[in-house]
C-alpha cells in the first residue's frame, strides 16, 4: 500500500485533545430533584445495564479515536495496486453480441459497469475519454477530470444491432500517434476480436460461454414464372455444444400470418445452406424465426422482404416491331420484368426512329439528332472494345459476338457515358442524358448485322430497360446490418428517397444512389418517384451469433477500479462518527 | 409577594368575608369535629350504656321501641389549630407559596378567635410562631410567618407529629402543609396524629418540577435535601416510570386519607392559593 500524502499522518496527533475532550464530554450535568427515593425503583432496574453503561463510554472514546483515523488515512490518500495512473481511453463495446444475457444481465451492461467503476476508480489528476465502438469507434467525451462527463458518456452507450468490426480498433490505433501517453482499454466480450501482442489496447474481457443459435444469411426470392410460390434461403449456426433442435416459424405480413412452422436440427458451428420452398409469393414483409430461447434474441429472427412486381413498361417504335415486342416479351413471360405497352411506357424501344420520349433504346442512327450531332458516313471497323468493364448494361452479353456493321461516324454529347466504342474511339453503345431525358444509343444497323436474329438482342434491351430506370441492382429481400443497399431511381440518385425503419412514425430522407452502411436492424422502407421498396436489415455475422470469444484473453494491466479507498475510508468515518452520534443523542437527550 | 404587604393582606381579608358568608360568621365549621360531645346541634343517636349521661335518654325514642337510646350532640368546644409547614429543602420551589396558603388559614382563623400555632417541619420540628389567639396577633402572625427559612437536610413527618404531640397535649386541628415526599412515608404520622384525637387536614403542594420529568440522557441526580447523589441515563421510558411513580405516590395519600377520614386538597403552584383557599371553604371547611 501507498500513500500520496504521508504527511497527513502528522493529524493523529488528534487523538491527545480528543481523548481530553472525551473525558470532560462524557461527565453527566448534575441535576437536583426534590423525590430522589421516587428514582430508587428506577434506579434498581437500570443495574442490569449498569456494565454496558460503562463500556458505552469506553465504546464512544473507541468509535472517535477509529474515526479519526479513518479520516487522516483517507487524507494521505493510500492506494493499493500499482496502477500506472496514466490517463484513459474507455472503449466500451457496444456491438451486437454485447447484448447476450448472462445473469439476467445484458453483458453491455456489465461494461458499462466496469467503465463506471473505472471511472470512480480515478484520482483527481487522471483524464479519461470513453468511445463506444462496434462497426466503427464513436467518440462519446473528450478527455476530461470530470467524473459527471464521464457517467453521462457511458450512459448514454446504447445497444447497437452492429457486428463488432476489429479494423474500426486498427483504425484507431494508427489514427492517434502518441498512444503511449495515455491507456487504452477495450471492454468486451472479444466476439471479432483479433488478439495483437504488439497493440497497445488492454481488453478487458466481459461474458462468458454461452449457448446461442441464429441466422446468418438468409434470402427469399420468387421462383421465376410462378408468382405464387417462394424459396427461402437461410444458413443458420449454434454455440451449443451439442445439437439443438428447434422450430422455425415462418410468418408473413405485419400480422405475422403463419405460413409454415418446420423442426430444424441445428449442429454447434456453421451450419450448411438450407432452402425452402413457400407456398405464397405476395410481396411485402416475411419474417423467419427460431423458437428457441437462448443468450441473443436478436439473431433469431430474419427480416425479409418481397418486392412488389413493378415491370418495366417498354413501348415499341418501329417499322417492323415483329422481333422488337418479341424482345420485351421474352422477358414479360418468364421474370416478368418487362412488359410491352402501346402507351404509358417507361421506355421507347426504336428502331430507325428518334422518338420523344423520356427514356429511349435506340437501335441505330438514322438521322441528325440531339443524342448523336451530326451522323456521318458509316465505320469500316466496327470491332467492339468496352470502355466500362461490367457495366450492367452489357451483363450476360458478350460483345465480341455481337457485329455493329451499319455503325456511323457520330459524335456524342459530351457528358456521355460510352461503354463499348471502334478502336477509333467511334461510341458503339453510349447512355446520354439531357435535362430530363436519357436514351441508351445502340452505333448499329441491326437489320444489315442481322442483330435480330441475335440472343444477345432481347438482353441487351432488357438490361438497357432496366438500366434507364435505374432497376438494374434489385433491393434483396434481406441484407446484413453494416451492408449497402442499392436505391431504385431513375434519375440517376438525382431525386430524394425517403426511408422509414419498422413503420416508425418519423423518417428521413436521402439523395443518391445506394443506401447504407446500415446500422440498425429491422424493415426498412424506401420510397421515392420510381416506387416503394423494403429490405430486412439482420445481424447475420457469425462471430456475433457464434459469441465467438475463445481468442480473446483479458490483457488489462492493473487498474484502480470502484470507490477509492480514501472514499470508502471517509464513509466509515462517517459511518463510525454517525454512531457516536447516536449513543451521544442518547447519553444527552436521552 | 411579601406576606405582610397590604395587597396581600387585603386579599386574606377577602377571603376571610367569604369564610364568613359562606360559613355563617364563625369558623366553626372550619374544624367541625367527628367526635361527638355536649353541644346544641343533634348529630345522632346511641344506645344508652352505663356511664352516660341519662338526661340525654330521648324518651320519645323510649315509648315508641321500648330502648333506651341517648341523643348525641356535636362537639363544640375551643380548639387550637395547628399548621405543620414542610419547611425542608423540597419545598424551596413552593415554599413561598405553602406560606401564602398558611398564611391565609391563619389570618380567617384568628379572626374567628381561634388559637394558632405554626410549625416548620423537616427531619424535626421546629417553631415558626407561638401559639397565638387573637386579630391583634395577625400581622405578627404574618411576620414571623414571612421570615421562616427552609432548614434541616430531610424530611422525617413521623418525627415532626411525635414532637407536635409530645409539646402540644390538647387535642385540635392539624393542618399539613407539603408536598408530602417524605421518604420515610407519610402514614406512621398522620396515624399518630389521628391517634392523639388531632382532626387533620392536608394540603399537597407541588409543582410541575415535582410531577413531570423533564431531564434527558446521562445527569447525575442530586437530593436537595440529602445531597445524595446517582447517575441515571433518562430515557422517555425512565421518564414515564419516574412520572407513574409520583402518581402512584400521590394516589396513595389520596387513599391513606380518604381511608382514614383525613381531609386532603392536592394543588400545584400553577393554581392562585385563594382559588385553594375558596375551594375548601365552599366544600364546609376543612373536613375530610
Amino acid at each position: 500500500m501507498t500513500f500520496l500524502h504521508p504527511a497527513y499522518f502528522l493529524a493523529l496527533l488528534g487523538l491527545i485533545p480528543l481523548v481530553a475532550v472525551y473525558f470532560l464530554k462524557v461527565r453527566p450535568k448534575r441535576k437536583a430533584v426534590t423525590a430522589l427515593f421516587l428514582w430508587q425503583a428506577i434506579l434498581d432496574q437500570k443495574k442490569n445495564t449498569a456494565l454496558f453503561h460503562r463500556l458505552r463510554d469506553l465504546l464512544s472514546l473507541l468509535l472517535m479515536a477509529l474515526a479519526l483515523l479513518a479520516i487522516v488515512l483517507a487524507m494521505t490518500s493510500p492506494e493499493v495496486g500499482s496502477d500506472q495512473r496514466k490517463d484513459l481511453l474507455l472503449i466500451v463495446d457496444n456491438s451486437a453480441s454485447m447484448n447476450a444475457i448472462e445473469d439476467d444481465r445484458a453483458r453491455l451492461d456489465r461494461a458499462r459497469e466496469i467503465a463506471s467503476g473505472i471511472v470512480r476508480g480515478l484520482n483527481t489528476n487522471q483524464q479519461a475519454a470513453i468511445a463506444a465502438v462496434s462497426l466503427d469507434v464513436q467518440y462519446r467525451s473528450h478527455f476530461t477530470t470530470s467524473p459527471k462527463t464521464l457517467r453521462d458518456a457511458i450512459r448514454s452507450i446504447e445497444p447497437s444491432d452492429c457486428p463488432f468490426d476489429p479494423e474500426a480498433l486498427q483504425a484507431l490505433t494508427v489514427g492517434i500517434p502518441s498512444m503511449s501517453d495515455f491507456r487504452t482499454i477495450l471492454i468486451s466480450d472479444g466476439c471479432g476480436f483479433v488478439p495483437d501482442t504488439n497493440s497497445p489496447i488492454e481488453l478487458i474481457k466481459v461474458g462468458s460461454d454461452q449457448g446461442n443459435i441464429g441466422f446468418l444469411t438468409c434470402d427469399l426470392r420468387r421462383l421465376d414464372g410462378l408468382e405464387t410460390r417462394a424459396r427461402l434461403y437461410y444458413r443458420l449456426a449454434s454455440s451449443f455444444e451439442e445439437e439443438v433442435t428447434t422450430d422455425l416459424v415462418i410468418t408473413y405480413g405485419p400480422e405475422n400470418r403463419i405460413v409454415k412452422v418446420m423442426p430444424v436440427t441445428i449442429q454447434p458451428g456453421i451450419n450448411d445452406s438450407e432452402v425452402v420452398t413457400l407456398e405464397g409469393g405476395e410481396p411485402g414483409p416475411w419474417r423467419a424465426t427460431l423458437d428457441l430461447p437462448d443468450a441473443l434474441a436478436r439473431d433469431n429472427v430474419a427480416l425479409l422482404a418481397l418486392q412488389p412486381k413493378l415491370p418495366v413498361k417498354v413501348r415499341v417504335e418501329s417499322d417492323h416491331t415483329f422481333f422488337l415486342v418479341n424482345s420485351v416479351n421474352a422477358f414479360a413471360r418468364t421474370s416478368g420484368d418487362l412488359q410491352h405497352v402501346e402507351s404509358g411506357a417507361d421506355v421507347v424501344l426504336a428502331n430507325g426512329a428518334v422518338p420523344q420520349a423520356q427514356r429511349a433504346i435506340l437501335l441505330g442512327v438514322p438521322e441528325e439528332a440531339g443524342w448523336w450531332g451530326q451522323v456521318g458516313p458509316e465505320v469500316d471497323d466496327v470491332l467492339a472494345r468496352i470502355r466500362i468493364e461490367d457495366h450492367p448494361i452489357l451483363a450476360d452479353c458478350d460483345i465480341d459476338a455481337m457485329p455493329f456493321l451499319g455503325a456511323r461516324q457520330i459524335a456524342p454529347p459530351a457528358d456521355s457515358l460510352i461503354i463499348a466504342e471502334t478502336a477509333a474511339h467511334v461510341p458503339l453503345i453510349y447512355r446520354v442524358r439531357q435535362g430530363q431525358r436519357s436514351a441508351l444509343v445502340i452505333n448499329m444497323d441491326p437489320i444489315e448485322s442481322e442483330f435480330f436474329y441475335s440472343a444477345w438482342f432481347p438482353v441487351l434491351v432488357y438490361n438497357g430497360a432496366r438500366h434507364l430506370m435505374g432497376r438494374q441492382d434489385s433491393i434483396p429481400a434481406a441484407c446484413a446490418v453494416g451492408d449497402s443497399v442499392p436505391i431504385p431511381t431513375s434519375s440517376y440518385g438525382a431525386e430524394a428517397t425517403k426511408v422509414t425503419i419498422d413503420d416508425a412514425p418519423e423518417s428521413f430522407e436521402l439523395t443518391g444512389s445506394a443506401y447504407g452502411p446500415i446500422r440498425r436492424a429491422g424493415l426498412h422502407t424506401l420510397e421515392n418517384a420510381s416506387g416503394r421498396w423494403s429490405v430486412g436489415a439482420n445481424l447475420f455475422a457469425a462471430s456475433e451469433t457464434l459469441l465467438d470469444d475463445h481468442g480473446a484473453v483479458d490483457t488489462s494491466l492493473p487498474l484502480n477500479r470502484g470507490w477509492p479507498l480514501s472514499l470508502i475510508l471517509a464513509l466509515i468515518a462517517a459511518a463510525l462518527l454517525l454512531t457516536e452520534g447516536v449513543l451521544y443523542q442518547r447519553r444527552k437527550v436521552g | 409577594m411579601l406576606l405582610t404587604d397590604p395587597a396581600f393582606i387585603r386579599r386574606l381579608e377577602s377571603l376571610y368575608l367569604l369564610a364568613r358568608k359562606v360559613l355563617g360568621g364563625t369558623l366553626q365549621a372550619d374544624r367541625k369535629s367527628a367526635r361527638k360531645g355536649a353541644g346544641i346541634t343533634f348529630a345522632d343517636y346511641s344506645e344508652y350504656s352505663f356511664g352516660d349521661d341519662y338526661r340525654a335518654i330521648d324518651w320519645r325514642v323510649y315509648a315508641r321501641l321500648d330502648a333506651l337510646m341517648i341523643k348525641l350532640f356535636e362537639l363544640e368546644e375551643d380548639v387550637t389549630i395547628y399548621f405543620l409547614l414542610d419547611a425542608s429543602k423540597s419545598m424551596d420551589a413552593k415554599f413561598l407559596y405553602a406560606r401564602q396558603l398558611v398564611a391565609a388559614l391563619a389570618y380567617v382563623a384568628l379572626h374567628s378567635l381561634d388559637k394558632v400555632v405554626i410549625y416548620g417541619i423537616a427531619e424535626e420540628l421546629r417553631p415558626v410562631t407561638r401559639p397565638t389567639l387573637g386579630r391583634g396577633k395577625t400581622l405578627s402572625v404574618l411576620q414571623e410567618l414571612e421570615e421562616a427559612q427552609s432548614f434541616g437536610k430531610g424530611t422525617d413527618f413521623t418525627v415532626a407529629a411525635r414532637q407536635l404531640c409530645q409539646w402540644h397535649k390538647k387535642r385540635g386541628m392539624v393542618i399539613a402543609v407539603s408536598d408530602f415526599f417524605f421518604p420515610a412515608g407519610f402514614e406512621e404520622g398522620l396515624k399518630f396524629l389521628r391517634w392523639n384525637h388531632h382532626d387533620i387536614f392536608c394540603i399537597q403542594v407541588q409543582d410541575r418540577a415535582d410531577r413531570e420529568c423533564r431531564l434527558k440522557g446521562d445527569v447525575e441526580l442530586q437530593c436537595v435535601e440529602s445531597g445524595q447523589l446517582r447517575k441515571l441515563t433518562i430515557t422517555g421510558s425512565e421518564a414515564r416510570a419516574y412520572e407513574q411513580a409520583v402518581r402512584d405516590w400521590n394516589a396513595h395519600l389520596n387513599e391513606f386519607c380518604a381511608a382514614g377520614g383525613i381531609g386532603l386538597v392536592s394543588t400545584t403552584t400553577e393554581v392562585p392559593f385563594e382559588e385553594i383557599i375558596q375551594n375548601i371553604l365552599r366544600r364546609g371547611g376543612l373536613v375530610s
